[in-house]
Formats: C-alpha cells, sequence, structure tokens
C-alpha cells in the first residue's frame, strides 16, 4: 500500500502512520488544543487509506505519548465512528499499544474501549 | 409502547445537536469560564435527560445523570478541572451521541454501557475526594471546602516559582523517559506555585446552605438561608479560602448569633433568624458579606473570656479592633468544646484563610440586632497582552509582554535565547525580531514574525526573574523579561 501521509508536528506532539508488515500510528509526546485539528485530519485521511486496502488490524502505538488532551483524545472517539459506519466485513481493530506506567492512558483507553469493544484491543508495552 | 418513527427521528435531530450546543459551551467555560454558557449547559443535559426518558433512551437518560453528576463537581470546583476530568465530559457527551444515533431497539453491540457508567464513576469519585478532603474526618458535608488548600505560603511560593520555571525548561527540552520524570515534577511544582483559576458564584457557595439547615435542626434553631453570589473569575486559592470563610461564619452565625426560637419571640423577633451570603465583584476588588440578624456580639462576655485567658480586649466598642480578640485561636466564649464549636477556630480560621490570599476580613456588629463580617479580597489580572515569538532550539513559545513593542529599527541588544538556556545550538532558519521599550532595544531570532496575542499567567515570578510560565491558548509558554536579559548583559 505505498501511500505517504506527512506527520503532524505540534510541538513536541508527533504523529505518524507507517504502512509497512505492521499498519501502524505511532504517537510521541504531549499533544495541546492545537494539534487536534491536523492529528483528526491525519486520522480521516489515514482511514481513507485503510479503506482502500484489506486490513483487519491497526496498531496504535501510544507508547511514549505522555499526555492527550481532551479534544485530541476524541479524534480517537470519531475514528471510531467512522469505523462503525463501515460494512462489518470491511470494518478494522484499533490495537493499541500503551504504556501501563502511565495512568492516564489506562483509564482512557478503557473508556474508550466501552464505545465500541469488538473494535478496540488494549495491550501494554511497559 | 413504542413511538412513532418521526418523533424517535425528532428526539435523535435535537438531541444530537443539544449534544453539540454542550460541547462547545464547555469549551468556553473551560477557557473563559462562561457564566452563560454554564447555564446552558445545566439547561440542555437536564432538558435532554427527560426528552430521553420521554422517548424512551434510558441508555442516554442515564449517561445524563452522570453527566449531572461530574458537571455538578466541576461546580463545586468552580470549573478548576483536572485534564481527566475535562475528557470524561467530552467522552460522555461523545459517548451520549453515540447512543443517540444507535437504531431503535438495536442490541448494543460492542457498546459497553455500564463498563462507560463504571469509569464515569471512578472519575467523579475520585474527583469528590479532591474536592472534599474533609470527608476523610466524617464531617458534615457543610466541612467541604471547594478546592484543597496547598498550604503553601506566598513567600514559600515566591521561592519555589522561579525553580519550577527552571523545572519547566528542562522538563520542555527533554525527551524520553528523562522527560516523563521531569513532566511529573513540573506538574508537581506547578501545581504546588502555579495559579489556578476558577469561578465563584453562588453555585460554588450554596452547597453550605444544606449544612446551615442541618446545623440550625441540630442546634434546635430556625433559619432562612440565601446565598446570592454575583460570578467572577478568580484563583483556586481565592475559591477555597472565601469557601472555608463562609463555612466557619456561616456556622458562626448560626451557633453564636441566631436565637433559639423562644429567645427570639421575647425579643420581639421573627422566630426565624436570617442569615444572608452575598457578595461580588466590584472593581478589582471581591466582596463577600456574611450576615445574621441574630443576638450580636455579646462583647462583654467575650471581655471577660480575654481576661481569663490573661488577653487584653479593646476598651472601645470600635468594631475592627475587636476582628484580633474575636479571631484569636482559642478564644471561645463557651465554657465546654461541642462537636459544634467552643474550640476558638473557626474565626481563626476564617480570617487565616482570607489573609493568605491577601485579602481582608472586616466586622460590624450590634447588640441584639446582628453580625455582619465583610471580606474583600483583591482580584488578580490574569490575562496579559503582548507578542510571542517562536526561537529556534528553544522548545516552548515565547511571549514578551505588550509594554515592549515591535521595532523594525535593528539596533540594541541580540539575544541568544537558546544559547542562554544552555539549549543545543544550530544553524536554524529564523528572523531577527526586535522589540523596544523607551530607549531599550532587543532582538531575539524567530521562526516566525512576533504575532499579538494574550498569555495567561501561570507560574508567577518577581520582577527580577528572566522568566516565568503562561499559557497561550491552553499551551504552557515562556514569558521573557527583555530588561532583566539586557541587565544580565
Amino acid at each position: 500500500m505505498p501511500v505517504e501521509l506527512p506527520a503532524v508536528r505540534e510541538h513536541d506532539f508527533e504523529a505518524a502512520v507507517s504502512f509497512g508488515d505492521v499498519v501502524e500510528l505511532r504517537l510521541s509526546g504531549s499533544s495541546n488544543v492545537g494539534a487536534a485539528v491536523p492529528f483528526q485530519h491525519l486520522v480521516d485521511q489515514f482511514h481513507t487509506a485503510i479503506c482502500d486496502a484489506t486490513i483487519t488490524d491497526v496498531v496504535v502505538d501510544i507508547v511514549t505519548l505522555e499526555f492527550m488532551n481532551a479534544a485530541c483524545f476524541n479524534v480517537f472517539v470519531s475514528w471510531l465512528g467512522l469505523i462503525t459506519e463501515l460494512q462489518p466485513e470491511r470494518r478494522y481493530r484499533l490495537r493499541f499499544r500503551s504504556n501501563a506506567n502511565i495512568r492516564w492512558q489506562q483509564r482512557s483507553l478503557h473508556t474508550l474501549s466501552c464505545f465500541a469493544t469488538d473494535l478496540v484491543l488494549i495491550g501494554e508495552s511497559a | 409502547m413504542t413511538l412513532p418513527d418521526n418523533i424517535v427521528h425528532q428526539f435523535r435531530t435535537v438531541a444530537l445537536e443539544r449534544l453539540e450546543r454542550v460541547e462547545a459551551a464547555w469549551a468556553s467555560v473551560l477557557t473563559s469560564l462562561d457564566e452563560d454558557a454554564i447555564v446552558l449547559i445545566d439547561r440542555e443535559i437536564h432538558t435532554l435527560k427527560g426528552e430521553s426518558r420521554m422517548v424512551g433512551f434510558t441508555d442516554v437518560n442515564l449517561v445524563c445523570h452522570k453527566l449531572e453528576d461530574l458537571f455538578e463537581v466541576a461546580r463545586a470546583c468552580g470549573y478548576a478541572v483536572a485534564e481527566d476530568f475535562d475528557l470524561a465530559i467530552t467522552m460522555a457527551l461523545r459517548f451520549m451521541a453515540m447512543l443517540v444515533r444507535k437504531k431503535v431497539g438495536s442490541q448494543l453491540a460492542g457498546i459497553d454501557l455500564p463498563g462507560f457508567v463504571r469509569q464515569i464513576e471512578h472519575v467523579l469519585s475520585e474527583a469528590r475526594g479532591e474536592v472534599t478532603p474533609a470527608r476523610a474526618r466524617n464531617i458534615t458535608p457543610m466541612h467541604r471546602t471547594a478546592h484543597s488548600s496547598k498550604a503553601v505560603s506566598p513567600a514559600v511560593r515566591g521561592r519555589l516559582a522561579p525553580i519550577a520555571v527552571d523545572m519547566f525548561l528542562e522538563y520542555a527540552a527533554a525527551r524520553g523517559n528523562h522527560r516523563n520524570r521531569l513532566r511529573v515534577s513540573w506538574h508537581s511544582l506547578r501545581d504546588l506555585v502555579g495559579i489556578h483559576r476558577a469561578l465563584i458564584g453562588t453555585g460554588q457557595l450554596i452547597k453550605h446552605e444544606v449544612g446551615a439547615y442541618a446545623l440550625a435542626k441540630e442546634l434546635g434553631k430556625q433559619i432562612e438561608v440565601a446565598i446570592e453570589i454575583g460570578g467572577a473569575e478568580v484563583t483556586t486559592d481565592v475559591l477555597a479560602a472565601l469557601d472555608l470563610a463562609v463555612l466557619h461564619l456561616v456556622r458562626n452565625a448560626i451557633d453564636h448569633g441566631i436565637e433559639l426560637p423562644a429567645e427570639r419571640a421575647a425579643a420581639c423577633k421573627r422566630a426565624t433568624g436570617k442569615i444572608r451570603v452575598g457578595g461580588g465583584a466590584i472593581g478589582d476588588v471581591f466582596e463577600l458579606v456574611v450576615e445574621d440578624d441574630g443576638a450580636g456580639i455579646a462583647y462583654g462576655k467575650v471581655r471577660q473570656r480575654a481576661g481569663e485567658l490573661g488577653l487584653s480586649a479593646p476598651a472601645t466598642d470600635d468594631d475592627d479592633r475587636w476582628i484580633d480578640l474575636l479571631c484569636h485561636p482559642g478564644l471561645s466564649t463557651r465554657a465546654e468544646a461541642t462537636d459544634v464549636s467552643g474550640r476558638g477556630v473557626g474565626l481563626d480560621a476564617a480570617r487565616a484563610s482570607i489573609v493568605d490570599v491577601g485579602g481582608k476580613l472586616s466586622m460590624t456588629s450590634k447588640r441584639g440586632e446582628g453580625t455582619r463580617w465583610r471580606i474583600a479580597i483583591p482580584l488578580t489580572s490574569m490575562m496579559i497582552e503582548g507578542h510571542v515569538v517562536r526561537p529556534p532550539e528553544v522548545p516552548v513559545s515565547v511571549f514578551i509582554e505588550s509594554s515592549w513593542a515591535p521595532t523594525t529599527s535593528g539596533r540594541g541588544t541580540s539575544v541568544d535565547l537558546g544559547r542562554m538556556l544552555g539549549f543545543s545550538t544550530g544553524d536554524h532558519p529564523c528572523v531577527q525580531t526586535w522589540f523596544a521599550r523607551g530607549d531599550e532595544a532587543f532582538g531575539i531570532g524567530s521562526e516566525r514574525p512576533a504575532t499579538p496575542t494574550q498569555a495567561r499567567k501561570l507560574v508567577v515570578t518577581p520582577s527580577s526573574a528572566i522568566a516565568e510560565v503562561v499559557t497561550i491558548d491552553g499551551v504552557e509558554s515562556l514569558l521573557l523579561r527583555p530588561d532583566v536579559l539586557i541587565a544580565l548583559g
């Protein structure tokens, strides 16, 4: 899937996608209000690219994501909304790779999983 | 009973519009403590709760109820909520939108409503713990304080503030696990010495009504309590101080001021005593009054008790001179301490909290007619006008106050901020941006031209310090004092 999407960089927040063996969205740093719009844009484009391929799982690596404000985190909610609008056979799962040492991640991801328990998988990497 | 499709369709449309309005209003509350937005949120959520019940969306009704609880906690702490609390509210709104959109009668496939409610309850329980530190001591709701007191004196805060600024810069420049550790340290210091704003108004102090009625009942007294406070933006310290002062002054009014019904009748008064808590911002001062129509201060008794304790009482009835004595730790006219009063700590605590935030407590009292306590606290302006620049190699935006105006002169002291603050240097493209104030001028490299903006104070340092921390659109940034930099050469 030869798609290249420009990474989002806002202060120390970085969001970058990769389409290798694993289709991945990697987030790092600490997001602020200004990052929400470009991050939403990136996820929209990412979703479109994923829909053009046959993908069942997308890894969302937030191991080095220190903090995400509400505006940015809601992009995940919107993303789940986009996935649930797809035909069931075209839906893909979000496999979150999180950091067990960062408390907000665990709580927020569990809350997020309540939106679509079948589409959100949470794993820890630290 | 199944409702007609058009009714359900209409509910969905209206509900989603309500949720959009609430989400926008919540953002407005967090950024500007907008009182109209607060009213809108209460109204919309309450209406949605009723409508959802009517059309059989019980899941929406349940989340509405939880959301009301979240907003109640937010109100109690003057909307000075933590970031994860904000996230819980916005996610609850999005969760409801999803529930509203789902097909009628469809299963909650993939949606974990009980799990979501548990998460919200967890957030609520943690937040309630934070806003009610007194709860651990198992005392009545009237003892609740709106925000935990930081217990850091202004002097200590003044000494810690420059350290906090250094910590902020270290954190901003760090990477990896090192940055994680520094983030915790920076946030701890920020929470300790930073300015956190909150809204004070009737909504934040109304809780004292419940405690007041409970206490009056316990003491066999009849009261009417009226609390009406004009909304104002204050610091969380001021909110906590006023909350504590109102708690003690109202308790004092009930216990010592308002007489028993029979005593009031004998004095030709209504059996029900009146307590009024009122106030608001007047110019750059926040004023709050707690007054009652009780017995007034028994100066004779106080004088006698002061004598017993070896304290000198004012010779005249000059009310202000009595404040020191009335607020003296340990002074009480009660012979024995009860669970309500008698230890002589209430007024002392009330005054100490007010003085700690730079305020003043004064009092007038007339025997047989009542007592009036007045609190005056100077309001701190939290917004600063100026320009923002983005020096290369410095990991945060830099704010210059408006007393320094951008200029094209190109003459003056040029500052390499990255080098000065010890950050790595390199050849980054930037333009030299010049500022002038009177005869002084200085230049600073910036990736972007200087942009006029407003900053909000966060960690305030003395004017002799090079920098302090502010926020610009919610982003932590560095306020730079060019005059100090120039003086340092």
